[in-house]
């Protein structure tokens, strides 16, 4: 036997590490040395010492690059940025396995302290992680249209611009391609897009959908909050600019941003001059604002100018309209419908969604936990009535702030007016509350020139409002009923329509589109936008639209209302929409008591009805109203224990009435029915008045109403609970 | 619009792992991307190199690349990770092994004669090829599933120009 196989062995066996490798090793080994012994005299012995040969891999070391930290050196480019306290060299964001005893996390640190903080080789590796952007090709492949890109190419181009084309033309679109392209080229590493508040669902939606790789954030809530979120990266920071305006003024630290966005800018200029002026105080080497025209007067341009090249604006020297506009030209791109006609669809249809802000979002939430109850109560007897007067209940809710003009959708429907009417174009504005709400829109609209086209008046009429909306260059909105008649011909001058509250249906829209532009489109592009509210019925109805295919971009040429009323079960509209389960059994069973046939007898109907809170009376009080016919009303006070007043109105702006709603527990007499006729006669567009009362009225009570020959009605007590029982108001 | 957040395919957080190799396939270094699901990173780390000499290759013979990929890279490599993805993607087949290892899914993003690309998973556990396709966002459907290896395979280069993690030897 060789005993070149036993100093093998042994030159094999003696690892440096007891390793998996190792052990495997030594099993192998073992039969060379143990198998064979030889007689000593044969046995050879070699001088050099034994040869040891790590046969175990080496383990790697392992660098770690840990969460969320991969963006940031794409900020770090970004000089003030570097200084920030987080990037401390403990930042966790640079922590390292304590793997190898620690050894590589040593070497590290000391690599890192050389680098100026950070690994040396990160700012090399990570734009490499980074996912890509969208290219040009790809964002035309995705629906930009020629002139967008070229709006693109403009903005990439000019690192101060206005994009001044019509609104309605994509502007959004072309700011988000021209944003791909300079975060892909690295030219841009974070950019703060400022905007009304109600405009920023838009730009949330349209980089979702175009740039969703785009790391976004969102500034919002209270100072408070909003302190700790400018601290939060994001590639794009999107912040109202009434919010952003407060934080410079309280001087809160902003991290540098490389481009700042100004959108709705002409809009901007009118309502908040001195915010624009603040947010001009922010550096940034790219600069660009959005608006639907181009300014009209000397004072725009300076504000302008503030913005886009504050060195130029504080200048002592004031150049007038004319030279501003001729410094101007070539960072202006303005370009009009009519100029993009062949490029753009005759019909653009787009759904704007806005918010319910602070005020509304408590009122509808009230209305909404109401209607909720009320149909899940009604279970087996609810009817499409009750659905479409919960409906209107919540729709009308969202439409203003209590007692006022105000709210998300008026405020977007005045930017938006303020934008279209700057530019010389004209609007539609399509309600279908009649009265109720264009009474309300018109205040707002005024200063843009505004007519009234009311369903109910008559045939000459309507043509006359409609003539002097065609003639007239300075009546540039007209508010129309949805259910107008028109004058059989287009409505050629206006180019926009905005359906401010919209019936559920949506072909009673498109009805009323073809009725006002028969032709589907003017000459010019037609832009048909409709205000939606998120967090409601809306969307929820909007939905069970969707899932179905029946929004009104996906109906058909020639589909009728009716076509559509059947879509919707009452089951999909309770469950579904309202999310208002059926009750459970005892409800709907029927109370079996004595006294007055089937409902409770007298005393317990009175506990029941005066046990409703202050809120609940009044939501109960408007419900009955609308049974009655009023669809609209109007809150006069405040619910309390003692009850509310009311105004409510019939359909179309007919009889209005006072309403005076008595919560009490004893009956009503000539003295309460006197007073509300009293208040009543102060009101002079009042033709009567409704008594409402949780209890019985005496018997003069009801003479003296039988007396009032119509001009007072009386409802309460056991036909008050009838009603209010029926729709599932009480047990 | 009220989708669970546990059930849209579009929130999982995803791993890719692979491996590259260096100066002619004498060194190989692991790479794993963490992602979100529009595939932006989470987290990165890359092995330092690994270097078989000629004796360790012959010893090892065909054990040497699973031991690499799956002891040397692949679970300590997984077992770091800060960001725990719900699906690992695997681009090297030696990888799928890990699976009866750990908790996490791993599948195998493997081409086909067709130029399409499958999802396979580890004997006993094919049912989450199915659920891993389905949970797949849709940014990452057809062969776009690749691009995040592209972008393994370009900073394990960057890595090993730089000469990330060979600080030990230095």
């Amino acid at each position: 036997m060789s005993p070149v196989r036993k100093t093998t062995g042994k030159a094999i066996s003696p690892l440096r590490r007891p390793s998996i490798a190792g052990v495997r090793e030594l099993r192998i080994a073992a039969p060379a040395i143990v198998s064979f012994p030889l007689p000593p005299g044969l046995s050879l012995t070699i001088e050099e010492a034994p040869t040891g040969v790590a046969a175990q891999v080496p383990e790697p070391a392992f660098v770690g690059l840990p969460p969320g930290t991969l963006d940031r050196p794409v900020v770090e480019a970004l000089p003030t940025i570097l200084g920030r306290p987080e990037y401390a060299a403990n930042d966790p964001a640079f922590r390292l396995p304590s793997m190898d005893g620690g050894r590589m996390r040593r070497a590290a640190e000391q690599g890192r302290e050389a680098s100026g903080g950070r690994p040396p080789w990160l700012e090399a590796i990570a734009p490499i992680l980074l996912a890509p952007a969208q290219e040009p090709d790809i964002a035309a492949a995705l629906g930009a249209r020629p002139y967008q890109q070229d709006a693109a190419q403009a903005l990439i181009a000019n690192p101060r611009f206005l994009l001044a084309d019509d609104p309605g033309t994509g502007k959004l679109r072309a700011v988000c391609l021209a944003l791909s392209v300079l975060a892909g080229q690295g030219q841009v590493h974070r950019a703060l897009i400022a905007a009304p508040r109600e405009r920023l669902p838009a730009w949330r939606r349209e980089l979702e959908t175009f740039l969703p790789e785009l790391e976004r954030r969102e500034i919002r809530g209270s100072s408070a909050e909003r302190l700790e979120q400018w601290n939060v990266h994001g590639f794009v920071v999107l912040s109202p600019v009434e919010d952003l305006a407060e934080d410079l003024e309280a001087g809160v630290p902003l991290p540098a941003f490389d481009l700042i966005l100004l959108d709705r800018f002409m809009a901007l200029v009118r309502r908040r001059p001195g915010e624009i002026r603040r947010v001009s105080r922010l550096e940034a080497a790219r600069r660009w604002a959005l608006a639907g025209s181009v300014p009209a007067d000397a004072e725009d341009w300076r504000i302008l100018l503030g913005f886009l090249a504050p060195d130029v604006a504080s200048s002592p020297v004031r150049p007038g309209t004319g030279e501003l506009r001729e410094r101007f030209t070539q960072n202006v791109l303005r370009r009009s419908k009519a100029e993009l006609v062949r490029q753009m669809p005759r019909l653009t249809r787009s759904e704007i969604w806005l918010e319910l802000d602070r005020v509304l979002g408590p009122v509808y939430a009230s209305a909404r936990a109401n209607e909720r109850e009320r149909l899940r109560r009604l279970g087996s007897s609810l009817s499409r009535s009750h659905i479409q007067a919960s409906l209107d209940t919540l729709k009308q809710a969202c439409n203003f702030a209590p007692e006022s003009y105000d709210g998300p959708k008026i405020r977007a429907l005045v930017d938006l007016a303020e934008e279209i009417t700057s530019g010389r174009s004209k609007l539609v504005v399509f309600t279908t509350y009649g009265e109720t709400t264009a009474s309300r829109l018109l205040p707002a609209l005024e200063a843009f020139g505004v007519v009234r086209l009311r369903a109910d008046s008559s045939a000459s009429e309507q043509e006359g409002a409609l003539a002097r909306f065609r003639a007239q260059p300075g009546r540039r909105v007209l508010v129309a009923d949805l259910d107008a008649r028109g004058d059989g011909g287009s409505l050629d001058p206006a180019t926009y329509v905005v359906h401010f509250d919209h019936d559920w249906n949506p072909a009673l829209r498109r009805r009323a589109e073809q009725r006002f532009f028969p032709d589907l489109g003017p000459t010019l592009p037609l832009n048909v936008d409709e205000l939606w509210v998120s967090g409601t019925i809306e969307e929820s109805y909007h939905r069970a639209l969707e899932e179905r295919q029946l929004l009104a971009s996906h109906l058909p040429q020639d589909t009728q209302p009716a076509d559509l009323d059947e879509k919707l079960s009452l089951e999909d509209w309770r469950t579904v929409v309202f999310d208002a389960g059926p009750g459970p059994a005892s409800m709907s069973a029927p109370t079996v008591v004595g006294g007055t046939g089937s409902l409770p007898g007298t005393g317990t109907l009175r506990s029941r009805l005066t046990s409703l809170t202050p809120e609940q009376w009044a939501s109960a009080a408007e419900s009955l109203l609308r049974i009655h016919g009023f669809e609209t009303t109007r809150r006069l006070t405040s619910p309390d224990e003692s009850g509310l007043a009311l105004l409510a109105w019939r359909p179309g702006g007919g009889e209005c009435v006072f309403v005076r709603c008595l919560k009490t527990q004893r009956s009503v007499g000539v003295a309460e029915a006197r007073q509300a006729l009293e208040e009543a006669d102060r009101r002079p567009d009042c033709d009567g008045v409704y008594l409402l009362a949780t209890t019985e009225f005496t018997p003069a009570c009801k003479k003296f109403a039988e007396e009032a020959r119509g001009h007072l009605v009386l409802l309460g007590g056991a036909d008050l609970y009838r009603h209010l029982r029926s729709q599932g108001i009480v047990p | 619009m009220s989708v669970s957040p546990e059930s849209t395919p579009e929130e999982k957080t995803l791993a890719f792992l692979d491996l590259s190799s260096f100066e002619d396939g004498a060194a190989l270094r692991g790479g794993c991307l963490v992602t979100d699901s529009l595939t932006r990173p989470l987290e990165f780390r890359v092995s330092g190199p690994i270097r078989p000499s000629s004796l360790q290759k012959v010893l090892y013979g065909d054990t040497l690349h699973e031991y690499i990929c799956n002891d040397l890279i692949g679970m300590p490599m997984l077992q770091t990770l800060e960001a725990k993805p719900d699906l690992v993607l695997v681009r090297e087949a030696e990888f799928v092994k890990l699976r009866p290892r750990i908790e996490i899914p791993v599948l195998w993003v493997r081409a086909t004669v067709d130029g399409q690309f499958v999802l396979q998973a580890f004997p006993g556990f094919e049912q989450e090829a199915e659920s891993g396709r389905d949970a797949l966002p849709r940014r990452l459907r057809g062969r776009n599933v690749m691009e995040p290896f592209l972008r393994i395979r370009s900073a394990l280069e960057e890595a090993h120009n730089l000469k990330v993690g060979e600080t030990r030897k230095a």
